[in-house]
């Protein structure tokens, strides 16, 4: 449920509510209540997509940095992962960061304050464009 | 006045009343790959510029002065109290007072690029920093910078039109120096570059955008998907390459089938490495 994206997400819950029309003229309560209930489990399910979306809900996967260092910096068909704030981002596929690199930033790193130094205006608005695919096992305290 | 098609006899001493603004080209701290990729323009070329568009007092490398007599003329101009327009092409040393680029030696002194560029800059009208050395730094400033290299813009506080490019591309600064001719100062984004020229990035324009939209990417140079996991700056890159190609022929560095390494952005060479990631 996480894969659908936030236009869908109002989709689902359009038809949901039209479902819901349908299902409240039933006469049959045993089935009528078993269908409200399916319904309230989907919105459920929506809504942890949503919060996935507004980054509420962060995958709790842990990394360590040398973890991050070896495993995930990019070269060799890594998968290019960057800690900022304590928290793991997915690069891999980010178009600013070709072959795993940012002017002269290298994945597989905590680049909390080269974020801070270089990007201190529009901080949050590009953290909200990023994948978070876990957090940092030991925490940095800036 | 006797025509000929050496460029060499199309510089001249400034005229009192002369219908076209003059115009002084200095090389500094440079390569000369900035000059070459500009003798490569066409409509308009290097000879309308030099004919048509501009009155050029002084081209280094183009002229068939030199030393003394070549720098009289940039004196002769810089008394009269015409329009001016300045294109400077490389960065500016300050180590050892500038010593690591003279441009002359004037009455047994030596002229420095720092002295140069800080002489003329006031008389000028328009400024146009040429390449990404005089723009931003360049491979002049890079690692370890030895000479203490700088761009034009911590050497002078006035506007300057920044043409970046490593080099750039004729078409940038000879397109900007016919707007300047006939509007005045385009419109400048916030590192100082036209907007006609460097509001989109290469990116939004390579033709092979759908492999990266795909994420079908290359895994060696020689592969047609997208360069992306090999390292290609097309992303970050504000420039008209993919549009425009270069050599006047239909190719270019993607095209080529390597990677885009950044040469208009700020902090290229530096910033922009590694150049491939294999």
């Amino acid at each position: 449920m996480s894969q659908v994206n936030l236009f869908e997400i109002g989709q689902i819950e359009n038809e949901l509510k039209e479902i819901e029309i349908l299902i409240s003229s039933l006469h049959h309560l045993e089935l009528k209540y078993a269908y409200l209930q399916k319904i309230a489990s989907i919105r459920e399910q929506l809504i942890q997509s949503l919060l996935f979306h507004y980054n509420v809900r962060t995958p709790t996967t842990p990394f360590t940095l040398a973890q991050l260092q070896q495993n995930y910096n990019g070269k060799n068909n890594q998968p290019a992962y960057i800690a900022i704030d304590n928290i793991v981002y997915d690069l891999t596929y980010e178009a600013t960061w070709g072959g795993g690199t940012h002017f002269g930033l290298q994945a597989g790193e905590d680049v909390s304050h080269a974020l801070a130094n270089c990007h201190s205006q529009n901080k949050e608005e590009i953290i909200s464009k990023l994948m978070p695919v876990g957090i940092l096992e030991s925490p940095v305290i800036p | 006045m006797s025509f000929s098609p050496c460029p060499m006899f199309y510089i001249q001493t400034p005229r009192k009343s002369s219908s076209k603004i003059n115009c002084i080209w200095l090389e500094t701290s440079g390569c000369f790959g900035e000059v070459i990729s500009f003798l490569n323009g066409e409509h308009p070329g290097p000879v309308d510029f030099l004919q048509d568009m501009c009155h050029v007092v002084y081209f280094g490398s183009l002229m068939g002065d030199e030393g003394e007599a070549a720098y009289t003329h940039i004196l002769e101009v810089l008394k009269q109290n015409e329009p001016l327009l300045f294109i400077v092409d490389g960065a500016i040393p300050l180590k050892d007072q500038g010593l690591y680029t003279v441009v002359v030696n004037y009455q047994n002194k030596p002229i420095t690029a720092l002295e140069l560029v800080k002489q003329i800059a006031p008389h000028a009208d328009y400024i146009i920093a040429a390449g990404t050395c005089a723009c931003f730094g360049g491979p002049t400033a890079a690692r370890p910078n030895i000479s203490d290299g700088k761009p034009l813009s911590e050497i002078l506080s006035s506007t300057i039109i920044h043409i970046p490019g490593c080099p750039s591309h004729p078409i940038w600064i000879l397109g900007t120096i016919g707007y300047i001719l006939q509007y005045g100062i385009p419109k400048l984004d916030n590192l100082g570059r036209p907007l006609i020229f460097f509001d989109q990035k290469i990116h939004e324009h390579c033709p092979r955008r759908s492999y990266f939209d795909q994420k079908i990417f290359a895994k060696n140079f020689g592969d047609p998907e997208c360069l992306f996991q090999l390292g290609c700056r097309g992303p970050v890159t504000a420039t008209l390459c993919p549009l425009i190609r270069w050599n006047q022929s239909n190719n270019w560095p993607i095209g080529a089938n390597t990677t885009c390494i950044g040469c208009a952005n700020r902090g290229f060479p530096d910033q922009m490495e590694p150049f491939y990631s294999l």
